[in-house]
């Protein structure tokens, strides 16, 4: 299953840069069937990394709890703007996606 | 510095054979590469209850991972509930759809370097972990499921001491079939 890309936003604030990130997963929790009777193996995201300008600002670990399509936002300071933020996910089958923003 | 094709070989090799027989380390030579892989850990995040969530974060493998109970709430090594408004959940009180509920956690704890938000009743309680890096604000927005109606817990870990507070969340619409 091909990563489908996620769209990050970066904004400046004052002193702080609020990041909101929205990405596309299925995210099931546990073991389930399908229509055929055929086992459906948990399938989440289990990692996400977030880089600004090459230091580690997000660093997350995701159990199988959360919604489809996870949403999240987050906010670190010293950030500027034209600084690039790279978002990256690996997941129970070891797909990944990067995708990357600059702060406006 | 004129090289030949010969001498090129002679280096690669030589450096091939080093990596090989772990004298030095790519790393050393390449510099410092971001790391992407999943160090996810299974036993914090299959973790049934707050309290084995606890002992799992710090590393006691030998205390079973029990199931949640409301007699026993907090009862893990250095764990204790939080000051009033110290540790902040943000959730509406009524979720219509318990597939997809948004959540804020909020510290205000002194340096809080780890956050985590549990569901109490779902099949995998421990919902997300969000390590506090240094320069960001113990601030994130996230949407998790809610399998029925149930408190919500924030665990926050200040200098190897636990926070934890609750909320409670009237779910119309259970958020756990897929």
């Amino acid at each position: 299953m091909a990563a489908e890309p996620m769209r990050v936003r970066a904004v400046q604030d004052g002193e702080l840069v609020e990041v909101k990130i929205l990405m596309k997963h299925r995210m099931l929790s546990r073991l389930s069937w399908d229509s055929r009777g055929q086992f459906v193996l948990p399938h989440f995201i289990q990692t996400v990394r977030g880089y600004c300008n090459d230091k580690l600002v997000l660093y997350v670990h995701f159990g199988g709890s959360v919604a489809r399509d996870p949403y999240f936002s987050f906010k670190f300071r010293d950030g500027k703007k034209g600084d690039r933020i790279v978002i990256s996910w690996i997941d129970t089958e070891g797909v990944t996606r990067t995708d990357e923003t600059i702060v406006t | 510095m004129k090289q030949s094709r010969r001498d090129v070989m002679r280096i690669s090799s030589a450096l091939a054979l080093a990596f090989s027989a772990g004298i030095i380390k790519p790393s050393d030579v390449f510099g410092q590469q971001k790391s992407w892989g999943s160090d996810w850990n299974g036993a914090v995040y299959s973790a049934k209850s707050l309290e084995a969530f606890v002992y799992a974060m710090n590393g006691d493998t030998t205390t079973p991972n029990t199931p949640r109970t409301v007699t026993q709430r907090g009862q893990a090594p250095g764990l204790s509930l939080a000051k009033e408004g110290e540790l902040i959940i943000d959730a509406p009180e009524l979720a219509e759809n318990g597939t997809n509920v948004p959540v804020t956690l909020t510290s205000k704890i002194p340096n809080t370097d780890f956050i985590a938000l549990i569901a109490d009743h779902n099949p995998n309680p421990v919902c997300v972990g969000f390590n506090v890096m240094p320069g960001t604000e113990p601030y994130y927005s996230v949407r998790v499921k809610v399998a029925e109606t149930s408190a919500i817990i924030a665990v926050a870990r200040s200098g190897g001491k636990w926070y934890y507070t609750l909320k409670d969340i009237t779910v119309m619409v259970g958020g756990c079939l897929g």
